[in-house]
């Protein structure tokens, strides 16, 4: 007999009414066989599948009839819920707003989180692009971590490596842009190789793809630079003057790039307008950094093999001139979309996320979110007694347990689904100050991938199953001869468990609450410690950008005196880079001179001016600042402590008047400063080498003494215009502009207590409820405690004591879990506070405080309580 | 009331299932009724069509048949009943008296 068997034959059987089952069935297998021998298995089997889910409707189910007894039953556990909900309006307020409090946490984060791990997914080609990022070593030490790694990283990798389909080389300009006489200094204004618009899919509103950026002198602007610049007027075919010198031709315009990616570029000049500007190295150099490179690879490659095959490609190409310095390189691929949230090295385009407080924050809601539900499931439970004449009653009247399971589901569905909506409101609330806080753009908007729905969706059903089904089931077991006797009382079991869910939920606050203080403990020490210099009313100018003026040195000159002139300027000096980030200078082969090429070593160089380090408070501990009363100081630097070091002395004095080998001139060391937080202080110090030069190209500092500040600025900006024409002032606060560095730790130290908040506070209205609850059921001890003569300190106690041994063994549990927590978290700091027993005690004492006040409030009032009330009646 | 009134699609059904006599089945009625009107039907369609018909009395059924193709089932075999019969006279006269309601000039303007 021929006969298929398909698994959808057994679903189709169990809906359909038996009498129709023969025929469908039937019909089915003949169309499948008259099927098979034309079009095949494959396709006959599919048409099969489609065929029988068209069986799936109503007309030919069994189960019309049941229906109807249904929805009579379902009417009851809805009025039932409803004057349950009604009679205990205390227990009801504390489920449905600990619930909503939880689920709106949870979504929030949820969002946040989604937010974050899906940056860049918008390009095509998405999978099979990566940044090329590179590692320098200095005497296998490693040294420095770039973004945009050195120039010819991407164009040499096409042309070894066949798995490579294309690249494009990007760096970053200072230049600034104007048209009709209109400045703007732009931010993120790059040049780009030609093949810039084939590798990402950045959609064109004019242009050509493929020949935007292969001429030189030709600019691709973003839809709002080219507003910006040109108003309603078409840009394409137009002039934009860079540095009021040269002119650039628009060729394209294109889309601004989503906020969610790590890219962001309002003009892109034609790469080969960079070379012309420098040199052919600029496309081929090894040793030359501050370039982005992203290769396309071709489909199917593994990146892991690609970057297996680099160390000895780098030997090969560049292993004897790395030998020479000593140094050492290692390129990564880092795929497009992990950039966000992994990379956060030298060269960044703009501030990328940080994946561990992104996954901290995402436990943390978790956390309110598994708290919330364990309320639920501790007063359901708990309050079992008061609906256990109700099961019993209804067993009695011939429910099914799975009835009374459903009842109950019932019950905790409706409850979440008010939370649910509570929380919905919530959100929509505080959804634009939440993102304010977190500092995301204003322009976002709610996520519109289905999945995301999906996964809230899945996280509220599982919330009912969780928080539900295990009351449910405990209720729908009472045995109606027990309950119905009136001999019952909850069991041990039940209470263990309870009572270990409070401890879960102590466990869970007390480490939010020490994660918190010891965030906040680490932000503080990096606040108000020692830096080593002054920030204090610093204003910092960046110097004008230029092409090659002749007038340079006698404008920049006279800006300067102009600006000494007024009487609220302190002080002021000229540098490459000021305290707050990473000198962008870093020099490598840098040695004494006594000693051999294999002794050299990687240093950061700041260029300044005599006033530098006086201006700044640095201390110079042996030989003298620079003063250019001793004569030219061009040939003369300085080094830091940590410098001193590198080159391999330990006393500073030892290096004192030696001759320095920098890039084959000769420097004499006269002064050995100390170290200070130059970078951050959250990282260690760094080997610093000072040069002098009379007017470095890069920023002035300003020292303002002065009440209006405002109008300083103001005097500072009509200095600037009488020096330097029309191009802008760009300045910015010293103490800002270093204090952003900590930025992120200050949101995440905010995030954190705000979340580690509402966990406690969602947990207290738990323990509020069973506090009250199990108190009420201890009157009738309370009062003939009291008739024997119990006093009203030992009764409070007794009643008390339950609860805080619950609180104690979670503080117990918490302190190697909290300890090992955030040990981790500090690892992130190079300067950071060393954990003391404080950290734990300090945070046990507010939960004992906190919890304490929860239950006193009850256990007060049942002590008091005058047993002549509570012992008179039954 | 229900059971009274005839669909579109039930009434072509209930045709082909006189005009197939005693062989109109699931299969059958659907490759007839393609056949006829060019038009596709789901085999679903059909039975959900034909148990409607049932359950208004115009069609009653029985089980005869088995073959081997058919998985070793028998065909659901339908067969119009006399209201069924009445029905669809119902709806021809309906149609007709409508026909001849028609005024020439309706759709023979040219002439």
């Amino acid at each position: 007999m021929n006969k298929q068997e398909f698994w959808i034959d057994k679903l189709l059987q169990r809906f359909c009414s038996d009498s129709l089952y023969e025929g469908i069935y039937g019909d089915l297998q003949e169309l499948y066989f008259h099927e098979v021998s034309t079009i095949g298995h494959t396709r006959a089997k599919y048409l099969y599948h489609w065929r029988a889910f068209g069986f799936f409707r109503s007309t030919f189910s069994k189960k019309i009839d049941q229906l109807k007894f249904n929805i009579a039953m379902w009417k009851n556990f809805f009025t039932i819920t409803l004057r349950n909900l009604s009679k205990h309006k205390v227990y009801s307020i504390i489920n449905i707003l600990g619930l909503a409090i939880g689920l709106s946490a949870g979504f929030m984060i949820l969002q946040y989180v989604y937010y974050e791990t899906t940056y860049d997914q918008s390009f095509d080609n998405k999978e099979n692009i990566y940044r090329v990022q590179l590692n320098r070593y200095n005497n296998g030490e490693l040294s420095t971590q770039w973004a945009a790694g050195c120039a010819g990283a991407g164009l040499h990798m096409k042309e070894d490596f066949p798995e490579v389909e294309e690249f494009v080389n990007l760096h970053q300009s200072g230049a600034m842009v104007s048209r009709n006489k209109n400045y703007f200094q732009p931010e993120f204004a790059f040049y780009a190789g030609e093949t810039f618009f084939k590798v990402f899919s950045i959609p064109l509103i004019s242009g050509d793809r493929e020949t935007a950026l292969s001429e030189p002198y030709t600019v691709a602007l973003s839809e709002s630079m080219a507003e910006k610049l040109f108003g309603d007027e078409d840009p394409m075919g137009k002039n934009v003057k860079l540095n009021d010198e040269d002119n650039f031709m628009v060729t394209a315009v294109y889309q601004d790039f989503p906020e969610k990616s790590h890219m962001k570029f309002d003009l892109l000049y034609s790469f080969d307008t960079y070379v012309i500007y420098t040199s052919e190295d600029a496309r081929t150099r090894w040793q030359w950094d501050g370039f982005l490179n992203y290769v396309a690879l071709k489909d199917g490659t593994n990146p892991k093999v690609l970057e297996a095959k680099f160390p000895d490609w780098i030997e090969q190409r560049e292993g004897e001139e790395l030998a020479t310095y000593n140094a050492g390189m290692e390129f990564l691929l880092q795929p497009l979309t992990e950039i966000h949230l992994t990379s956060h090295y030298r060269g960044e385009i703009k501030q990328t996320g940080d994946k561990t407080s992104t996954y901290f924050l995402l436990i943390i809601g978790m956390f309110v979110l598994v708290i919330a539900w364990i309320n639920y499931i501790n007063l359901t439970t708990a309050r079992s007694i008061n609906r256990a004449k109700e099961v019993g009653i209804r067993k009695v009247m011939g429910s099914f347990k799975s009835q009374l399971v459903h009842q109950f589901l019932f019950e905790s569905s409706f409850i979440n689904f008010l939370a649910l909506s509570g929380a919905a409101l919530l959100v929509i609330i505080l959804f634009p100050y939440f993102n304010d806080f977190i500092g995301r753009p204003s322009s976002y908007s709610w996520p519109d991938a289905s999945w995301f729905w999906f996964g809230l969706g899945t996280l509220f059903l599982a919330g009912i199953a969780l928080s539900g089904l295990y009351p449910a089931v405990v209720l729908a077991n009472f045995k109606p001869v027990t309950v119905l006797k009136g001999k019952f009382s909850g069991s041990a079991k039940g209470n263990l468990m309870r009572k270990g869910l409070v401890v879960f939920q102590f466990l869970a606050s007390i480490i939010l609450i020490t994660g918190t203080y010891i965030v906040y403990d680490q932000l503080s020490f990096l606040q108000n410690q020692d830096l080593g210099f002054k920030t204090q009313q610093t204003l910092v100018i960046k110097t004008p950008s230029y092409g090659s003026d002749s007038l340079r040195l006698i404008r920049e000159v006279a800006f300067k005196n102009y600006v000494n002139g007024e009487s609220f300027v302190e002080g002021l000096s000229n540098s490459t880079s000021v305290p707050g980030r990473t000198p962008d200078w870093n020099a490598g082969g840098l040695r004494l001179i006594t000693q051999t090429e294999t002794e050299a070593n990687q240093y950061r160089v700041i260029g300044m001016d005599e006033n530098f380090i006086d201006f700044y408070g640095l201390k110079v501990i042996a030989g003298r600042g620079f003063d250019a009363s001793y004569g030219n100081e061009t040939f003369n630097i300085l080094l830091n402590e940590s410098a001193v070091k590198r080159v391999g002395f330990s006393n500073p004095e030892d290096v004192l008047n030696k001759d320095f080998l920098f890039w084959g001139d000769t420097f004499k060391i006269v002064g050995i400063v100390k170290d200070y937080r130059q970078e951050s202080p959250k990282a260690d110090y760094d080997a610093l080498v000072f040069r002098y030069y009379e007017s470095p190209n890069g920023l002035y500092s300003v020292n303002i003494n002065s009440t209006n500040v405002r109008s300083s600025v103001d005097q500072i900006e009509q200095h600037w215009q009488s020096a330097f024409g029309d191009k802008p002032l760009d300045y910015f606060f010293l103490d800002d502009f270093y204090n952003e560095q900590y930025q992120g730790e200050l949101k995440f130290g905010s995030i954190f207590s705000i979340f580690s908040g509402l966990a406690i506070l969602v947990a207290c209205l738990g323990l509020f409820g069973l506090a009250s609850y199990m108190t009420s059921l201890r009157t009738k001890e309370v009062g003939v405690r009291k008739v024997l003569g119990a006093s009203f300190p030992t009764l409070l106690l007794l009643l008390t004591g339950d609860f805080m041994k619950l609180v104690g063994i979670a503080i117990l549990i918490s302190v190697p879990l909290s300890w090992w927590i955030m040990d981790n978290w500090l690892q992130n700091f190079a300067n950071r506070i060393s954990l003391s027993p404080i950290s734990f005690i300090l945070p046990g004492l507010v939960l004992i405080l906190i919890a304490l006040a929860t239950v006193s409030y009850h256990t007060y009032h049942t002590a008091n309580l005058n047993p002549a009330t509570t012992l008179k009646d039954e | 009331m229900k059971g009274t009134q005839l669909g579109e699609l039930e009434e072509i059904i209930l045709l082909t299932v006189g005009a197939l006599y005693d062989e109109a089945y699931g299969i059958a009625v659907m490759k007839e009724v393609e056949h006829r009107t060019g038009r596709k039907i789901t085999i679903s369609t059909v039975h959900a069509a034909l148990k409607r018909l049932e359950e208004k009395g115009f069609c009653e059924s029985r089980y005869d048949g088995a073959t081997h193709e058919r998985g070793g089932r028998r065909k659901h075999l339908f067969r119009v009943t006399a209201s069924g019969e009445k029905a669809l006279h119902q709806s021809r006269e309906i149609r007709n008296g409508l026909w001849n309601a028609i005024p020439n000039i309706a759709f023979n303007r040219s002439e």
